[in-house]
């Protein structure tokens, strides 16, 4: 068993900001992330939260900072990223052409995993999807959507899983089968960064990441962020997030 | 009528708005009422008028006058026998695409405040019906006449000085005649729900195929404009025509009123979707891509996948994922094959022709006005979306030749299949300049240099494309080959070093 000195973080980030053309999105942001830990990312509508996300997966390139991935500089090894992180995006694209089990098989074959059929016909089935194998994604639902790329990002389960306001576009019998299978993957060592505004009741992270106008002023465990007397709230969270927060001065760059 | 006057005048309103947003591209700005401006669209007025209708018209007529007097006279005559064919051919089709879907189309704000008005669905098919003729004849009547002057030049002067004309006039009724046909096969099924319901009913206009066993009759409107053209028609076909396109009309008015805009606003979704992408998407890349998308979801939509990804393992099923991709395009395929048969078909006619050296010119301008899109279509589809790229473990430079295999295999199997017929142009050069258009498709979507920069398609190929045809023909063959070799070696090299 290898011990936390000897291997580095699942996921570092390091002073990282972003800009939308002259307007800062990310600002200064520093956070890891451990192998097998769950993590919750908060924040109100616009703070960042899935700028973030696009950051750590490389599907955007920070303006300043440095992301790594079990310690490898994710702009220097774009190819190994893609084999360890996956983004689950609000609203996930497919090939027009192909459908919803072409899609779990392309990716199955290109990675050539064995007995992948099994493993997609349970992912299909307890999301409900199996019926619509056969159809092409642009036909389904937001939900049914999310749900064909939760497939596609469990079939071949990365290192780290980002996923983008994930319980939203879910009905509520396939978000407990989500939180089950994250669960599942957590204890078999995957890092999990979620960004989500409903946790559901037993469930309980290694860390909240709250964001507040691209900073991140509040972040910490839950043992540490519950006040000495009184319960955690995701209200509460956000509020002192929005309290702590501080403008960045206008020469600041 | 006043919900006739209303909705011209919307119609109007609208055309204005779009040609204000194309006029601002050239500095055109409608709020400046200063004489400085007023001057300056003068000027572009001026210039639009020089620079284009005496200019640019003037040379493709002239270069259509050569043209006509190149063609043997066993040309001219298969031609002119064709073309009566061609236009029965024409008013198949036609009816054969409105019977399938609406004539009629709708976006989202029309749905809105046009559907779900009282006003007449009759005046709501006339305008459109004469929007779209009006639409139809900016498209179809300079190429009537470049054809007019083309064949007109054999004909004796004092026949020829006016064919022209004669075939642009002979040419409005005959697309109001075939418009006119059309759309009553689209507004008669649009009226009646069973027949909505009935798919056989878009095969229907086949059975104006039967009208060829009589080819008088089949081949009658092809004559008139024929006929037209040659100096020959008579005022009592032209009658027949006037009187038909008449009859056709009235019947459109009168079986328009009953049409259900339920059925046209569930049929118009796609057009709706492309609408509101913006009135100039074509221009741009990305939209264009979105215009496909759209147009993928119309044709598939409600449809059983037709073949099945091949169980290969590795980068194969990437290359098999190509060709299902591009079968159930539909049309990509055969796009590639006609283009490159036709490009290559066009070179080895300028060649076999001596033709000027202007022809050159007007190949390059086909070559980057109708860009073979279809060549990176696979690799766009995977650059434009992060989600699924994250699944595909290969470098960019690897995919895209991976993408780009099969539909680059499809025009350059067009381009040879018409090399067989008449080898001319040399194979190795049909090879290079395919790759070069492949890659001057997919660097377009590529960051080049620490700046970024995005080489659009025009600029590249006019460079590389441009550069072996100049080669070639002010140097000779051998050179074109070494400037199409540098380029895709350069083109590669951009690729491998792009800043993804």
């Amino acid at each position: 068993m290898h011990t936390k000195t000897a291997t580095p973080p699942l996921l570092t980030v390091q002073n990282l900001s972003y800009q939308y053309g002259y307007s800062p999105a990310l600002h200064d942001l520093s956070f890891s992330l451990q192998a097998g830990e769950l993590s919750v990312l908060l924040g109100r509508n616009g703070a960042g939260k899935s700028t973030l996300l696009r950051c750590i997966a490389g599907w955007t390139q920070a303006a300043g900072g440095e992301i790594r991935v079990l310690g490898r500089l994710i702009h220097e090894h774009e190819r190994w990223l893609r084999q360890q992180v996956v983004l689950i995006p609000d609203t996930p694209a497919f090939y027009e052409e192909l459908t919803a089990w072409e899609h779990l098989q392309m990716v199955a074959q290109l990675h050539k995993l064995a007995n992948w059929e099994e493993t997609a016909v349970s992912l299909l089935t307890n999301f409900g999807l199996w019926s619509n194998r056969e159809s092409f994604p642009f036909m389904f639902s937001r939900g049914m959507r999310y749900k064909l790329a939760l497939c596609l990002a469990l079939l071949r389960p990365p290192a780290l899983l980002l996923l983008d306001e994930p319980l939203g576009p879910l009905d509520p019998l396939s978000a407990n089968f989500l939180w089950g299978e994250l669960l599942r993957y957590q204890t078999r060592g995957m890092g999990i960064l979620l960004s989500s505004h409903q946790i559901p009741e037993g469930i309980q992270p290694n860390r909240y990441l709250i964001m507040e106008q691209g900073q991140m002023p509040l972040q910490g465990t839950p043992e540490a962020l519950t006040p000495p007397e009184g319960t955690l709230s995701l209200e509460d969270l956000l509020q002192t997030a929005m309290n702590r927060f501080v403008a960045p001065s206008p020469d600041h760059d | 009528m006043i919900e006739l006057k209303v909705l011209i005048r919307l119609r109007l309103q609208q055309w204005r708005h779009r040609l204000v947003l194309l006029l601002r591209l050239f500095g055109y700005n409608p709020q400046d009422r200063s004489l400085r401006e007023f001057f300056y669209n003068l000027y572009l007025l001026a210039f639009f008028l020089v620079w284009f209708v005496f200019g640019a018209w003037g040379a493709i007529l002239q270069q259509a006058v050569q043209f006509g007097r190149m063609m043997s006279p066993v040309l001219w005559a298969q031609l002119v026998a064709g073309l009566p064919w061609a236009v029965f051919a024409g008013l198949v089709g036609l009816s054969l695409r409105y019977a399938r879907r609406t004539p009629l189309t709708l976006s989202f704000p029309d749905m809105a405040y046009i559907a779900g008005s009282p006003v007449s669905r009759r005046t709501v098919t006339l305008v459109q019906f004469g929007q779209m003729a009006l639409q139809a004849m900016l498209l179809v009547l300079p190429v009537v006449a470049i054809t007019a002057v083309i064949l007109a030049q054999p004909l004796a002067a004092t026949i020829g000085y006016w064919a022209a004309a004669r075939a642009v006039i002979a040419a409005v009724p005959l697309t109001l005649l075939a418009l006119g046909l059309a759309w009553l096969w689209g507004i008669m099924r649009l009226a009646n729900p069973t027949w909505t319901q009935w798919r056989g009913y878009g095969w229907l206009p086949l059975l104006l195929v039967v009208a060829s066993a009589w080819p008088k009759l089949a081949l009658w409107p092809g004559q008139v404009w024929l006929n037209a053209l040659l100096g020959t028609w008579t005022w009592s076909e032209t009658a027949v025509l006037v009187l038909l396109v008449g009859l056709l009309l009235m019947a459109l008015a009168w079986v328009s009123n009953r049409v259900n805009l339920i059925v046209v606003a569930d049929e118009s979704n796609a057009y709706a979707r492309q609408q509101a992408l913006g009135a100039f998407a074509w221009l741009s890349p990305n939209l264009a891509s979105d215009r496909r998308a759209i147009q993928q979801q119309k044709r598939v939509v409600g449809q059983r996948p037709f073949l099945t990804l091949p169980a290969f393992t590795g980068n194969t099923t990437l290359l098999a994922r190509s060709g299902l991709m591009m079968l159930r395009q539909g049309d990509a395929i055969f796009a590639l094959l006609l283009r490159g048969a036709l490009f290559t078909g066009a070179a080895q006619f300028i060649l076999a022709s001596s033709a000027p050296a202007e022809f050159w010119l007007f190949w390059l301008f086909g070559l980057l006005l109708f860009p073979p899109r279809e060549l990176a279509m696979i690799f766009q589809a995977d650059w434009r979306e992060p989600f699924l790229r994250q699944f595909l473990p290969l470098s960019w430079g690897q995919l895209l030749v991976i993408d780009t295999a099969v539909p680059f295999l499809c025009l350059l199997l067009g381009a040879l299949l018409v090399w067989l017929i008449q080898p001319i142009v040399s194979p190795i050069l049909i090879i290079l300049v395919s790759i070069l258009l492949a890659l001057c498709q997919s660097i377009a979507f590529l960051p080049l240099t620490r700046w970024r920069v995005h080489v659009p398609y025009q600029a590249s190929s006019l460079v590389t494309v441009g550069g072996t045809l100049a080669a070639g023909v002010f140097v000779g063959g051998w050179a074109a080959g070494a400037v199409a070799g540098t380029a895709v070696l350069l083109l590669s090299l951009a690729i491998r070093h792009s800043e993804i």
